[in-house]
Parts: C-alpha cells; structure tokens; sequence
C-alpha cells in the first residue's frame, strides 16, 4: 500500500507531466492537470492516514540506474545550456559560473561514481525513509502545490490571451509546474543522498524553465541567475556525498544524521545547498528574479516548494548539529537574513516584490530556529513552514487576481480596493492578517522562536537577539502598510458589490484561507497530532498543552481568548456599525475642502486640486545599491566563517 | 475566583488612574511652563464630553479601529494583570497598535495618513525595544511569566529600564517623539494619526490611551519586584522624568528618532544582555 502510494505520489506527476507536454488540446490538457492535482491531494492524505511511520521502502534496483542516466543527461543538459549561452552572447559571468559549476559536478560525480566507488548504489540501504517530517512536507507539497496548479489552469489561459501569443507555451509551462512536485515529493522521501541530489537537480531544471517561461531578456537573465545559484548547491550536494561515502560507507542521510561523531564538514556542504535553494542572504538574487515568471510559478516556488526543499532539508540536518558552533553561526546566519530582507521589504513597491522579501526573511527565520536547535525552536520551526507555506500560496495568487482585475501589481494602485474589489481584496486581507497577526500560526511560530532564541547563550546570543527584534518590527511595517493601501478610501457611502466569483480563481484561495483559520485556531489538537510525531523523532516535546493553551517551559500563548476579540473586531463591529450618511463627515483639510468633491481641496490661487496620497518607501534609507552590496559581503563573510568553523 | 478579581482591576484600575495621571500631567505640564492649568479631572470630563457627542465618522473602519485598538490594549492589561507571557503581551499590544494604523489609513486625509505613516516609523522605533524587555526579563528571571518574577530586577535590568523611558516618551507621544501625533493639535501636524476620529471614537481611544499607559508604566514597575510600592515609585519617576523631557525638548525627525531609538535605546539593551551573559545570567 505505502510503497504504491509513493510511487504516484513521484512517478505520477512525472508521467502527467510528460503527457501535458505533447498533448496539443487545451481542454484534455487541463483536465490532465486537475486530475493530476486529485490524484495528488488523495495519495498524500492516504499516504497521511496510513500510519506505521517510519516507512523504509527501496524500489528495485535499476531504479538506481535509471536514476544514474538521468542525473548525467540532466547534467550535460546545464553544461549545454551554459555553453550554448557563450557560444550564443560572448563569454559572460552567467555562461562561465555555469559551466563551470557544472563542470565540477560532473567531473567529481564521475570520478566517484565510477572511479572511487564503483559499488555504490549499497543494497542494504533504504531508498526511501519517510517520517512524519516527510509526511507533512508531502502534504504541504501535494495540497497547496496542487492548488496551485488548479489554479494555474485559468491563469495561463487569462495571461496568455492578454499576450495574444501565436503557439500557445502551456504545455510546457505544465509539464515543469508538475513534474517539478513530483520531484519535490522525491525529495521529501528518498533518504539515498544520490536520490536526493537527482531530485534536487530536477527542482533547478523546473526553476530555470519556468523562470525563463517568458522568454524575454529580462526573464533569461534571471534563469540564468537562479541556475548559476542552484548549481552551487549542487556542487556542494556532490562534495558531501563524496566526503560521506568515503569516511563512513555510506550514503544514507539517516546514518548521517544518527552518526553520533559525524564530521561537520558534509553538515556544512548540505547546508551550503539549502541555503541557495531557501535563496539566503547573500543567494536571495534569484527569488527575487524569479518575479519576472507567471503568478502560478512565484506561488509555488515561494510557498510548497523549491525554497521549502532547503528548508526540508534544514529542519531534517538539525538533529546533527546540536550543541555546534556551525549551529550558532547558522543561527546568527538566518537571524541575518531574517532582518535585512525584513527592512528592505518596507522600501518595496511591487507587491510581489514585497511578498518575495518577506518570503526570505520568513525562511531566514527558520533558518535561525535550525540553528538555535532546541525543542522548541524545532517546533518553531515547523509551525512556520507549514503557515508560511499556506499563507504565502494563498498571498501570491491573490495578487495574480489582483494583477488580471488591475492590470497592475503596484502596491499604490491598490488603493481603495475594498470598495473597487471587494472579494479579492477581503481574502488579501485576511491572507495578511494569517501573515502576521496574533494569534495567527505565523505569529505563534516567531512566539515560540524568540522565546527559544532567548534561551541561546554565547557571546553570539545578543547580536542575534537584535536582528530579531528589528526584524520583527520591520515585518509589521510593511505589511501594516500594504494594508492601509486596501483601506485608504474617500469618505462616502456606497453599496458594496462583490466582483464575479470565479472557481479556479477564488476557491483555492478560500480553502487555503481556510486552512490558515482552522489549524490557527485548532493549533493545539493540530499540534497533537501532525507537528508533534514530527519533533519527537529528534527531540523530546517542548510544549505543554494540558491546560488548553500552547505553553513553553518558560511561557504561554493563549490561543482562543485572542480570537474571539480579533473575531468581535473584524467580524462584529463592521456588521454593527453601518455608516449613515447623517453621521457622515470629511476629511480635515484644514478647513480649504471643496464642497462639491470629497477628495479635493482649495490650493494655491483657490485651484482645485486633487488629493494625492501614499505610503512612504524609504527608498534612500533601505534601498541603496551600496547598502544591498554590503549585506551580501556580511552574508557571504558569515558563510565563510561557518566554513573556517568547519574545517578547523 | 481571585483571577477575576484581578480581572475586574485590569478592566477598571487603569481609566481611573491613567485619568488621573493625564490630568496630574497636564497640571505640572502648566505648572512648568508658567501656567495655572486645567483642574485635576479635566480629562475625566473631556472624555466623557467625547462619548456624548453625536456620532461622526468617516467610514467603517474607523469603528473597526478605535474598537479593535482598545480591545487588544485592554487583552494585554488584563493578561498583565493576570502575570501572563510578557513577550506574548507585547506582541498583543502589537496588533492593537496595527488597528490604529489602519484606522487612519482608511480615510483619504493629508493628516491622518502622515500620522499613519509616522505611526509604523514609531512601532519602527519601540517594538524592538518592548521585545528585548521580554528578553532580557527572560535571561534575568528565567521566565517569560511576569507570575514569576521572584527577584528585584532593577541591579541586573537598569539599562533597559533607561531604554523604556525612552518606549515611554514614544507611546505618551510626547516631545521630542511626538512624531506621529502632537500633544497639542494647534501644530503643523494637527493630531496626526488621531485626526480624523471625533466623538464617541476619539473617547474610546482616549481611554485606550489610559490602558496603554498603565501597561507600559506597569512594564517598568515589573523591574522592582516583589512588593507593589517601589515599582509603583519607581514607574512614577519614569512617568515624570518624561514630562520634564517632554517640556525641554521640541519635535525631531522620524530619522533622528530611529537612529536615537535603535543606538541608544537597543544599544543599553544590548549592552545590558551582553554584561549579563558575560556574568553568566543570573
């Protein structure tokens, strides 16, 4: 039963995939898709609520060859792609970072393969090893991922008929949406480092394609750039599997982590990998170009997957780093990441751009939690990528409806679009609200990891605790801000009128919307049952829930009490409190209002002019080249301190 | 049966003696600027004037704000009193403070969305500072639980007490942080964030400031526990340190007061936590 479930849950999407690719009908190809997504969300949810964890599962073996072409066909094809760029446009960072990375990969994969291990694949080893840690990454893969394609299906037919293009790119475009959640299903399960390193690899094929899908000068650039940053993940992939093998025959990630006296160099190398996947300060260049894809594309590289690989594998290498000072420079490292891109979020105006620098400074945060490694921080860690994974799908695709009623993703020209779009602006809303509110999920994750970073000690702890607070601060800035921007209307009374509800636009925003409400509510039996089988695998329990309440060792986050009074809030006194047009006023214009418009006043001369408003950037403060260069350095001089740390 | 006792007084205690605080205030306030002064309960009568008036709004959100914003003040008063999770009480006080934000962002006004703006520069500025008081409490006491607060803190904590007084002038909005709303409406910012709620609204805020001040004066009398009495002397002190700096200072910058707010304020902090650490915690 499990391991057939396994098998759909990679090998189908891969399939899907390879059939959306050449199937030519729109109509069967959508189908195709949203069969794809069922039979994803079922065989997650039965894989779920089958039990008996932990599954050891190994496929036959010329899965291992198979495995072997592919991941050299898969290499040549970026060593191609890179010398085909220089060949193409002149010798250039981007062709030359990319061959070379590639290069290395396969010179040093094909010297250990072949050379200095031809043995491997061991037999004895479990192909597969899925935990409840595994379990809760598939869901959050197949559910939100498969909303996420669902959705797609009537983005790219809106996007591509505002393009008017002449051959339609979907096939593709679906082919890589889908295979690249199988692949990440792949990742979540194999415990085989070469398995994982293939799946890897495929996440940055899927990325570099659906980055470029555009096809412009712009969108190639950044596909080159995401490439080039993954690449160097990948080699470091490769290099902790040579160091693996060779000291401890093995190339098991279960061995790894339970070796009692595992080396801290191959720790490192892996971590190397997630933090380009989690686009960590000074990688988080290729998030960010990520932008110039399709909506569909941002949401599931931000929120299910692709980031979230790094973060998987993050969460699953703690356990090996307990009571390091790698552990304390990661720590300080994700704290790092945590502020600065918190702060140059506030300085913004695109709104994916704004999603996309909270997304890195969220990861950051749980980067930091893998650091602080305890219990709590642990959970902590978990808590956040399972809101943030629901918050950040639902936040991206509410700005694509945004952007296809608007025409526009600017923050400013959002304004008033409560009155203007009353139904998609109301889900953004909320989807910020579960962002970063109390008592939401988001916040009980950043709760329990300051109370846990509190408990770090060393001479490190306070510069952590100040990237922290500010940190914090600044992520309530700028969402504070993109909210007033909704609100911001002229006084007035009109009748609301909910746009046209749409199904594949509005209703996987409302069933995220509403995961993100049941599981903040529900946290502690949520807790109980899904997050807690997740931490004991590693760690003792860190919470106490006996009293109803989410309680640490040294604290207490009551969770209900504070809903009820965010539900009088924002449910009840809208309801109660209609404006009349007798209670009506204006706005002070000291006193120079135009009485004929409710948004003008007397200027200079008596003109009438019209009110202008905005929120402010602090463009020259946060969003100076100097300042992005200097972070970078800072980023990069604490990796390679992690390094000397490692290697000394 | 004692919680709700102590309940009650979370609810009551703070109107009564954040009135009587204001009215004190704006008596020593006359007093050293060569005033007589309006008499001592001055605000009780303004605000009960307020809740009088007829109701004039500019929208809906404007209920939303003012109600949202004293509700979340007096959940973090009640939890303070009940000595709940002091980090999780400054993230309360929080989403109170996002509630006024986005009240006055809702209306289309020049005054209200400056005041609005300067407000976040304002969380910018006293967040980071609430939070490592949390901290700090923690690696002095071993608890987040103001109920376990066993030890006079102020030998081990006096640097981020300074820091507070500073939280302290921000969230009286007093001189030189009156940033986002002056004391006195006859300036170039009018009331800023405030400008546009009147009436019953502007009452219901005026009491959310009442709570707001007890919760942070009570932060600061959190430092010299056990015993009521000193750390009531002590946040008084505070209390009047700010209005004398209140009387001596004029208006500065946003920028000046993140940069005075994040090097001096965080600054103590830091150096509190680091000697702290340095001597191994408590």
């Amino acid at each position: 039963m499990a391991s057939s479930l396994i098998a759909i849950a990679v090998l189908f999407p891969f399939t899907a995939g390879l059939v959306c690719l050449f199937l030519k009908n729109t109509l069967l190809r959508s189908g195709l898709v949203a069969l794809s997504a069922i039979v994803l969300i079922c065989s997650s949810i039965l894989l779920f609520s089958q039990g008996n964890l932990p599954i050891e599962y190994s496929p036959a073996h010329q899965w291992d060859s198979v495995i072997l072409v592919l991941d050299y066909a898969l290499l040549v094809f970026f060593l191609f792609v890179g010398v085909k760029d220089i060949l193409k446009n002149g010798w250039s960072a981007r062709g030359v970072l990319t061959s070379g990375l590639v290069l290395s990969q396969i010179i040093l994969l094909g010297l250990f393969e072949f050379v200095w291990a031809p043995s491997v694949p061991l037999a004895s080893e479990p192909a597969f090893f899925i935990d409840q840690l595994s379990i809760i990454m598939c869901l959050i893969i197949s559910i939100i991922g498969s909303l996420i394609l669902l959705y797609a299906i009537k983005y790219m037919k809106d996007h591509e008929h505002h393009q008017h293009l002449s051959v339609t790119r979907q096939p593709r475009f679906f082919f890589f949406m889908t295979i690249l959640l199988g692949a990440m299903n792949g990742i979540v399960f194999s415990d085989n480092l070469l398995w994982i390193y293939f799946f890897w690899e495929i996440t940055t094929l899927c990325c570099f394609a659906l980055i470029g899908h555009e096809q412009t000068k712009e969108a190639i650039n950044n596909a080159f750039r995401a490439l080039w940053m993954n690449l160097i993940g990948g080699l470091g992939f490769v290099l902790a599997i040579i160091y693996v093998f060779t000291n401890y025959d093995s190339i098991s990630l279960q061995a790894l982590i339970t070796n009692p006296a595992v080396a801290m160099a191959p720790l490192f190398f892996l971590f190397m990998a997630a933090f380009t996947k989690s686009a960590q300060v000074p990688f988080q260049g290729w998030l960010l170009g990520a932008m110039v894809a399709p909506v569909p594309v941002s949401a599931l590289l931000h929120s299910s997957t692709m980031v979230k690989a790094g973060i998987y594998l993050s969460i699953r290498l703690a356990p090996a780093i307990t009571d390091t000072s790698l552990a304390t420079l990661i720590a300080l490292f994700g704290a790092f990441t945590f502020m600065v891109t918190a702060i140059m979020a506030i300085s913004q105006r695109e709104s994916k751009k704004v999603l996309a620098y909270s997304t890195i400074s969220n990861l950051g945060l749980i980067i930091m939690c893998v650091g602080i490694n305890t219990p709590l921080a642990i959970t902590a860690a978990i808590v956040l990528t399972i809101f943030h994974a629901i918050s950040k799908a639902l936040l991206f695709m509410c700005v694509g409806v945004i952007d296809h009623s608007l025409g526009s993703r600017d923050i400013e020209n959002m304004e008033g679009l409560v009155r203007r779009y009353p139904l998609i602006a109301g889900i953004t809303i909320a989807g910020i609200l579960s962002m970063m509110l109390v008592p939401f999920g988001m916040l009980l994750g950043k709760w329990a990891a300051i109370e846990a970073t509190s408990a770090m000690s060393g001479f490190i702890s306070p510069l952590v605790f100040l990237l922290l607070i500010i940190g914090s601060a600044a992520t309530t800035v700028f969402w504070v801000k993109w909210l007033g921007r909704f609100f911001s209307v002229t006084p007035g009374i009109e009748k609301i009128r909910f746009e046209r509800f749409s199904f594949l636009y509005h209703a996987p925003l409302i069933v995220l919307l509403a995961f993100a409400g049941v599981f903040s509510i529900g946290v502690i039996p949520f807790y109980e049952s899904f997050i807690l089988p997740a931490v004991t695998a590693f760690y003792p329990n860190a919470i106490d829930t006996s009293n109803g309440f989410f309680g640490s060792a040294a604290g207490l986050f009551t969770v209900w009490p504070l809903f009820i009074l965010l539900a009088i809030a924002i449910i009840l006194v809208p309801v109660l409190f209609k404006p009349k047009t007798k209670n009506l006023s204006t706005a002070y214009m000291c006193g120079e209002n135009v009485s004929t418009s409710a948004d003008s006043f007397y200027s200079v001369a008596d003109g009438e002019t019209k009110l202008k408003l905005g929120s402010m950037y602090l463009d020259t403060q946060f969003a100076n080249p100097h300042l992005d260069t200097g972070l970078k350095i800072a980023g990069l001089l604490i990796l390679v301190s992690m390094l000397v740390v490692v290697l000394i | 049966m004692n919680e709700w006792l102590l309940v009650a007084l979370a609810l009551v205690l703070p109107p009564v003696l954040g009135s009587l605080l204001r009215g004190l205030d704006r008596i020593l306030t006359a007093r050293m600027q060569g005033r007589f002064g309006p008499p001592l309960l001055q605000p009780v009568y303004d605000t009960i004037k307020l809740l009088a008036k007829r109701r004039m709004i500019t929208g809906r959100m404007q209920a939303v704000g003012s109600i949202g914003y004293l509700l979340f003040i007096m959940a973090a008063t009640v939890m303070f009193f009940l000595g709940q999770d002091l980090l999780l009480i400054v993230l309360v006080l929080g989403v109170a403070d996002v509630f006024l934000v986005v009240g006055a962002f809702a209306t289309r006004s020049p005054y209200s969305q400056i005041g609005a703006n300067r407000e976040l520069l304002q969380i910018l500025s006293y967040e980071p500072i609430l939070i490592i008081t949390a901290i700090g409490l923690y690696v002095a006491n071993g608890s987040f639980m103001i109920s376990e607060i066993d030890q006079p803190l102020l030998p081990s904590l006096w640097p981020i007490l300074l820091a507070l007084v500073l939280v302290l002038v921000i969230l009286m909005r007093k001189s030189p942080f009156d940033i986002s709303s002056s004391e006195h409406a006859h300036q170039e910012l009018v009331k800023g964030v405030f400008i546009e709620y009147s009436g019953i609204h502007l009452g219901l805020i005026e009491i959310a400031h009442m709570y707001e001040l007890i919760l942070v004066l009570g932060f600061i009398s959190l430092m010299w526990l056990p015993g009521i009495v000193p750390g009531v002397a002590l946040a008084l002190g505070c209390w009047f340190l700010v209005l004398l700096i209140d009387n001596i200072t004029a208006r500065l910058t946003w920028s000046s007061m993140l940069k005075i707010s994040w090097m001096f304020g965080l600054g103590l902090a830091l150096v509190n936590l680091i000697g702290l650490s340095a001597l191994g915690g408590v």
